[in-house]
């Protein structure tokens, strides 16, 4: 090896330069894109998603109102009239599924958004302080994480009644544990990094090193974790609805049509097939989808 | 020289990737004898642990493609039945790998080791199984044997480790030990060390050994004979004696050149050779190493052709055989 | 390891504490008046006199901070009473908790032979049909509710296997925990069998999706370690290398993960039981909860976290157990 080959000559790069190549630039949000198209089952994911939001922003306009009921068939299979069958209400099985997938991802986007808001805040608070800050948040996560889901689902549900607004609080304020910690360990992970160390070192605020290195090393993950968030929040929902304490009759929640065909279930078995397969669909779309981010921006351990 | 035990005829391998076939040896020709020290010396990438691998028949079986013969004794291995490559296997030719640490399962401990492959070979009872592992973690110098047989690998020294993989080769004395790389791994301090280990105690058994190495400067005082691979290709093979007095192949005088010599004055600096190797998904044509090659020559077909080893014992595989000797001759080593 | 043991138990007593406390405070919190609950029931209006006594007999006028040592005290020695059966709570976890430790059992059962096999094959047949049904299997399964895969399964084996005359082991009943005959606690009779499998099926679902795509992983990753190309080259037979030197080392997180699941099913498994009728933990929580029948709540999900707990616990100590290279270490991860 001869001296030189290495670049001696050349002046340190300013700090400025380096810590843009560090961060998140546009390339790394393209390099991303190219990889998560390649990737056969992840753009099923996003395709199912794509046809999902289509359906709760156009479909309602197509199908009859979900609360008008026949007067006279009532627990009809599948007809021309009635694509998906009738319920025992004589209400139109189509008209409630396509309701029902609005509403499953207004809760589960909703639910979402609230739960990142609050998983980052209180992640992004143990992280930077770190000492006894982050002793006191992460052992409260810790316990709340060794409760049992579901009491814990049910606590705030009786707390907060039940229906709509109530689903949507309780799914945030359930989820949230998970994104704090994965903020956290961001956190913990960026700061070993040797590019914050050589931040640090050439001088630069840490208030900026905040900013340009943790939050993008955190950012990843999170996005993640928002895609797999949206779909386990839908089928958490159903859950709830489906044990009588979340979505309340008449709004359409899908997990609650499941618990009331399940009534009438030996008789007609195919009631209970639209809104299962509109669940399944829903959650496999953000699970896929989730899967390929994780994948396209090489996160793991999420 | 005694018995030949291996001879390796036109070997090439080759494997199916995403991208195309990439062939890794094209036409290897090696020649061990009972109780010999032959060294395959090569940059990674050359093609010598892929050789090493194939004569076990060790690499995956999809997506590998074998041509060529490997006669062990009087039998080709290359047709012989998966039954009787496992009775070869560590019964008659025995590995010893590069890094001791993964090559060792971390959830047995070594002494387990030993024995399942004693026991694989000649049967018997656990304990003349352990009696056997313990004699021979005694033989390649490891203290308190009875002690350390029922320790894991990640308790060993990394010295100690390469020990006992040694001494897990020899176990059942096979009448030749491959090693890959075998101190490549290994602190600096104790590769010397383990080297003459493993070439005392084959001794000691009488086993050949086919050394595998990128360090041209081990092979010097323990090898007998040795092959200098590039690109899949022996480009010179000789006696220690012939191909360090007098390397005739650019690329061994290259290698000899990176050395550093106990015995140089310090006037000679070490001279890296220049370029990258080759690509095996699309070698150079002609000779692979012309890219490379300070006497290639358009006029002498560098580029073209592709040279074969010219002779027997001192072979070389290059058209400027003659200018390259001449280079020898005016240096003077 | 002990110190380790007993920081690990401290440390879950100190999240069992903190479980309590969170649990207790929401609780206590909500609208409801217990005392009102007692005397009828939600629908009934109780006379103010009965009441008055019921708040003064389970000491519901005392001050919070009273009223949270004598309910802790209470439920530590599962000495409480339900608000709404009347049941002492230490009968009902003596009747419910057998039910979801059988139910548990047997569902991992399913998971480890069901996951583990379809992951061995998968991976050993990489890329067969075998491999790409488990694997879309696994995918669609994690996106199913458990309670719509219960529907469909009780329409095959409750009215389907009845409408075309099935086979007697196919017609299920549909509902129940059947007649309560268990051999050695864990072991049904035939007829207990019909009632037992379809719950189990159904609760392991959608972890042997799982488990079948962790040990497909893991053996993949297993078997390309150098070890295992070690492990061939002594001559062991496949059977022996797959399962000493691939199994071996790729169950081991799989292991982790059955241990920590069967703390999870023990004590949530609510839609299953739900669907099924099975009278288990979770399901006796989760209407605990929603009719804020407090001594009820606190009593069982005190046991539940304390299986979960103690099944995380075993889980890193057998996690030691299985990976030597973390046991001296006093298993620290």
């Amino acid at each position: 090896m001869t001296i030189d080959s290495m670049s001696l000559g050349t002046d340190l790069p300013d700090a400025d330069a380096t810590l843009a190549q560090a961060g998140v630039g546009r390339s790394l949000a393209q390099d991303a894109w190219r990889r998560f198209r390649r990737n056969r089952l992840a753009m099923v994911g996003l395709g199912i998603v794509v046809f999902l939001i289509l359906v709760a922003v156009i479909g309602p306009f197509l199908v009859q109102d979900p609360t008008s009921y026949s007067k006279r068939v009532f627990l009809e299979p599948p007809t021309n009239q009635h694509p998906f069958g009738v319920d025992r209400r004589g209400g139109d099985v189509l008209a409630n599924v396509v309701h029902g997938i609005r509403l499953s991802l207004f809760i589960g986007l909703l639910a979402t958004i609230l739960e990142t808001v609050i998983g980052v805040v209180v992640g992004a608070v143990a992280g930077w302080f770190g000492r006894w800050t982050d002793a006191f948040i992460m052992r409260f996560v810790d316990i709340m994480l060794g409760i049992p889901y579901i009491l814990l689902a049910y606590a705030f549900i009786t707390v907060l009644g039940k229906g709509v607004a109530a689903v949507v609080l309780t799914l945030a304020l359930t989820a949230w544990l998970q994104t704090a910690r994965t903020v956290r360990a961001g956190f913990l992970q960026a700061r070993e990094l040797e590019y914050v160390e050589a931040a640090r070192a050439l001088g630069v605020p840490s208030r900026r090193i905040m900013w340009r290195h943790i939050l993008p090393n955190v950012f990843q993950p999170v996005v993640v974790l928002i895609a797999v968030g949206v779909g386990s929040a839908i089928l958490a929902e159903a859950a709830l609805s489906f044990l009588g304490v979340g979505v309340q009759f008449p709004d359409p929640s899908l997990g609650r049509m499941i618990a009331e065909f399940s009534s009438d279930f030996p008789r007609a078995p195919y009631l209970l097939v639209f809104p299962g397969a509109a669940i399944m669909l829903s959650v496999l779309g953000f699970l896929l989808v989730g899967d390929g981010l994780r994948d396209a921006l090489d996160v793991k351990d999420v | 020289m005694g018995e030949r035990l291996l001879s390796i005829e036109g070997l090439r391998v080759g494997f199916d990737t995403d991208d195309g076939r990439v062939q890794s040896v094209r036409g290897v020709d090696l020649t061990i004898d009972r109780g010999e020290v032959v060294a395959v010396v090569g940059e990674s990438g050359s093609g010598k642990s892929v050789t090493a691998l194939a004569v076990l028949g060790l690499h995956p079986k999809q997506r590998t493609v074998i041509e060529g013969c490997i006669r062990w004794h009087d039998e080709d291995l290359l047709a012989a039945s998966e039954d009787r490559l496992r009775e070869v296997r560590g019964g008659e030719i025995a590995m010893v790998f590069q890094d001791p640490l993964t090559a060792l399962n971390p959830v047995h401990t070594v002494g387990r080791q030993i024995i399942e492959m004693v026991r694989s070979h000649r049967g018997g009872s656990k304990q003349a199984a352990r009696d056997r592992a313990i004699e021979m973690l005694g033989l390649v110098g490891i203290p308190q044997p009875t002690r350390r047989v029922d320790m894991y690998p990640h308790e060993f020294s990394g010295g100690m480790r390469q020990r006992a993989m040694i001494a897990m080769a020899l176990s059942c004395e096979p009448q030749l030990v491959i090693a890959d790389e075998p101190t490549t791994a290994l602190d600096v301090t104790v590769q010397a060390q383990v080297l003459e280990l493993l070439v005392s105690s084959t001794e000691q058994l009488g086993s050949a050994v086919l050394l595998i190495t990128h360090d041209l400067g081990v092979v010097a005082g323990l090898a007998d004979r040795v092959s200098v691979m590039y690109a899949g290709r022996v480009v010179e093979r000789g006696t220690i004696d012939e191909v360090f007095a007098a390397p005739s192949h650019p690329y061994t005088q290259g290698l000899l050149r990176s050395l550093p010599r106990v015995d140089a004055d310090g006037s000679d600096e070490l001279i890296p050779i220049g370029g990258q190797p080759p690509s095996m998904l699309a070698p150079p044509s002609g000779c692979a190493f012309h890219p490379r090659c300070g006497f290639a020559a358009a006029e002498s077909g560098c580029a073209d052709r592709l040279p074969e080893l010219d002779a027997d014992t001192h072979g070389v595989a290059c058209w400027r055989r003659a200018e390259v000797a001449a280079r020898n001759a005016e240096v003077g080593t | 390891m002990t110190t380790f043991i007993v920081r690990r138990l401290v440390s879950l007593l100190l999240t069992l504490l903190g479980g309590f406390t969170v649990l207790f405070i929401l609780f206590f919190a909500l609208p409801g008046d217990p005392a009102e609950l007692m005397a009828g029931g939600g629908n009934k209006n109780p006379s103010p006199a009965v009441v008055a006594a019921i708040r003064e007999k389970f000491h519901l006028n005392d001050s919070v901070a009273e009223q949270y040592v004598r309910r802790l005290g209470e439920t530590v020695t599962l000495s409480g009473t339900s608000y709404q059966t009347k049941e002492p709570v230490r009968d009902v976890v003596a009747e419910r908790l057998p039910n979801s430790l059988r139910l548990a059992v047997w569902a991992i059962a399913i998971e480890i032979t069901v996951g583990v096999g379809f992951g061995v094959l998968s991976a050993r047949r990489r890329n067969s049909f075998a491999d790409y049904a488990s694997t879309l299997s696994a995918v669609v399964m994690s996106a199913i509710p458990v309670f719509v895969l219960a529907y469909l399964l009780k329409q095959v084996t409750g009215v389907y296997a009845f409408q075309h005359n099935w086979p007697d082991a196919l017609r299920l009943p549909p509902i129940g925990i059947g007649p309560k005959e268990w051999y050695l606690g864990f072991i049904p009779s035939l007829e207990q069998l019909k009632y037992l499998i379809q719950p189990a099926i159904i609760l392991a679902s959608v972890s042997t999706a799982i488990v079948a795509r962790l040990t497909r992983t893991t053996v993949l990753e297993a078997s390309t370690m150098d070890h295992v190309r070690t492990a061939r080259s002594k001559g062991l037979r496949d059977g022996e290398v797959t399962r000493r030197h691939i199994l071996r080392n790729a169950l081991i997180p799989v292991v982790t993960f059955l241990g920590i699941d069967f703390g999870t099913l023990v004590g949530f498994a609510v839609l299953t039981e739900t669907v099924f009728d099975w009278p288990g933990l979770g399901s006796k929580v989760a209407r605990a909860a929603s009719t804020g029948d407090l001594p009820v709540v606190l009593a069982l999900s005190m046991v539940v976290m304390l299986v979960y707990g103690l099944a995380n616990l075993i889980v890193d100590v057998s996690y030691a157990w299985l990976d030597p290279r973390i046991r001296r270490n006093g298993g620290a991860r």
